[in-house]
């Protein structure tokens, strides 16, 4: 694997790597020269900055959590197993990454909508409505974010070793210990990629939770709202905003990549 | 205060008809007496090419229906649009976005536009707004005004930049109506507003009356008393960074025209002045 690493790398490559860096880096550079430092503290700290901020942050992580307590499962059987409509099912936990996201917002009125499929006897029964409230926004960000774990765990189990999931079971493991003990820790550093990619994902919906979830305040109007809405009368704010939001995660995007992904490739 | 989605007290549609022919007639005079550019007659050069206009979301019917006749006039032009709340239009332009046509749902943010210099001249009046609440089908919660409001789970409202949601305000202020923040969720222009209760799960939104007409069976409009309710003007105008001032002056004067103050009274906008 690590052959080639002291080859030099080939000029065009470069070139086009430092391309790529450049064309990504600048529009944050753009970010960072628009940004009214000298206001910057009280932008971040007004209210509804304060509750957008709050909100993200719960709502993501709800996201992330929800995504790994059912794309996981989901992404095992993908790998491991064989059944009838395997491809409908795999194309379908892609759709959420095509479908624009407003659309999924419509979709999601439809089946979690107070007269939606579901949300019709859910609301009927219990009361219980998803749009308009924090959970409504939490389900619009898993809706959207959930594929990008389950792809990414998916493509990480189909290319592990499965020899060592059967030495393990062999030498009497149970199902659940190999899974647990051999399974995880070998995918791990995908799995940890995973869950960031869905986080960030969530942390950055935009179209399904103001279509689906509404906003309001407090409630359902999370950082890239705010930063939507602040846009069109106080750009300062949008611009403090939108840099909390890169600067976010951006330092947990590095702190990971250090952590588990970097002792693989460097 | 009625409460009925079609027969809402309107000008009938034999005034209409009065009020446009009056509206077109001395729109033409104005123009033959004024300007000798406009009117599509064989012995100007040819129209071609295209352009952008930049337009309150609360034209987007108007404007999308008057551009199909507009090109079937002028074989070979071209109109692209760019819908958005006028708040947010005014800013893309200020900050340079291409654009030949601005055409706002407030005088606020033309001006906006006026002051970065960005105007080839002052903006016309084409068109006034009023708001209107719209409701669920069958208005379920029976609200029959302003003051309703308040004991509905969500109010949908535009944000306060854009001027759907500023006018709300003020009539909201002026009828001395309180809505708690949490009872209200915002949408970024009108269209998206009125969506929320449409196929949406908001009790009631307040629009503009020319979107609660196009409801059709998807909600119900509940008027606003006219000493309660806020009036907006629709002002026109052709940018400076316009590509092709020609064909941008000849959309500006078709829309301020005959067929363009028709389409705009049919949609229940109110003549500009």
């Amino acid at each position: 694997m690590r052959a080639g690493g002291r080859q030099k790398p080939p000029l065009t490559v470069v070139v086009l790597g430092a391309i790529t860096v450049v064309f990504l880096a600048l529009p944050l550079v753009g970010l960072l020269l628009k940004a009214s430092w000298s206001t910057l503290w009280t932008d971040l700290t007004s209210p509804v900055a304060l509750d957008a901020l709050r909100l993200s942050l719960v709502c993501s992580l709800w996201a992330t959590g929800l995504s790994l307590v059912f794309g996981l499962p989901l992404a095992w059987l993908l790998a491991r197993c064989t059944f009838p409509g395997k491809r409908v099912v795999r194309a379908l936990t892609i759709l959420p990454m095509v479908l624009p996201p407003v659309v999924g917002g419509v979709a999601l009125l439809l089946a979690f909508g107070r007269s939606g499929i579901l949300g019709r006897p859910i609301f009927a029964l219990t009361g219980v409505q998803f749009t308009f409230a924090t959970a409504g926004a939490v389900l619009a960000e898993t809706f959207v974010a959930m594929p990008f774990l389950i792809i990414t765990v998916e493509a990480a189990l189909l290319g592990m070793d499965v020899r060592f999931e059967d030495v393990a079971a062999s030498l009497g493991a149970g199902r659940w210990t190999t899974f647990r003990r051999v399974t995880v820790p070998l995918i791990s550093s995908s799995l940890v990629a995973g869950a960031a990619l869905t986080w960030a994902r969530a942390l950055g919906e935009f179209g399904a939770t103001i279509t689906f979830a509404g906003n309001i305040q407090g409630r359902t109007q999370t950082l890239p709202l705010a930063v939507y809405l602040a846009l069109q009368g106080n750009e300062n704010v949008a611009v403090a905003l939108s840099l909390a939001l890169v600067g976010i995660s951006f330092l947990v995007l590095v702190a990971l990549r250090g952590r588990w992904l970097g002792a693989v490739s460097s | 205060m009625t409460i009925d989605s079609r027969s809402r007290p309107r000008i009938g549609s034999a005034g209409l008809g009065v009020i446009a022919l009056l509206s077109a007639l001395s729109l033409i005079v104005a123009a033959c007496s004024s300007s000798s550019t406009s009117a599509p007659t064989s012995t100007t050069p040819p129209l071609s090419g295209a352009i952008t206009v930049s337009a309150a979301s609360s034209l987007s019917k108007v404007f999308t229906s008057l551009a199909t006749s507009f090109e079937a006039v002028h074989h070979g032009t071209s109109l692209r649009f760019n819908f958005g709340s006028s708040g947010a239009l005014a800013t893309q332009i200020v900050e340079g976005a291409p654009s030949d046509v601005f055409a706002a749902a407030a005088a606020a943010p033309m001006a906006e536009v006026q002051a970065a210099g960005d105007l080839a001249e002052s903006p016309t009046t084409f068109a006034r707004n009023s708001l209107e609440i719209v409701v669920k089908p069958g208005n379920p919660l029976g609200i029959h005004g302003l003051g309703d409001l308040p004991r509905v789970h969500v109010v949908a409202l535009c944000v306060l930049t854009a001027p759907c949601g500023a006018n709300a305000a003020e009539v909201l202020t002026r009828a001395r109506v309180n809505l708690l923040p949490t009872g209200v969720t915002r949408g970024p222009d009108v269209d998206a507003t009125l969506a929320q209760v449409t196929t949406g799960d908001a009790d009631a939104a307040i629009v503009y009356v020319t979107n609660a007409a196009t409801v059709g069976t998807t909600a119900v409009g509940v008027a606003i008393p006219k000493s309660q309710n806020a009036v907006t003007s629709y002002p026109i105008a052709v940018l400076r960074t316009t590509s092709d001032p020609q064909l941008a002056r000849a959309w500006m004067a078709y829309v301020l025209g005959p067929v363009g103050v028709r389409a705009l009274l049919q949609a229940h906008f109110l003549p500009p002045s």
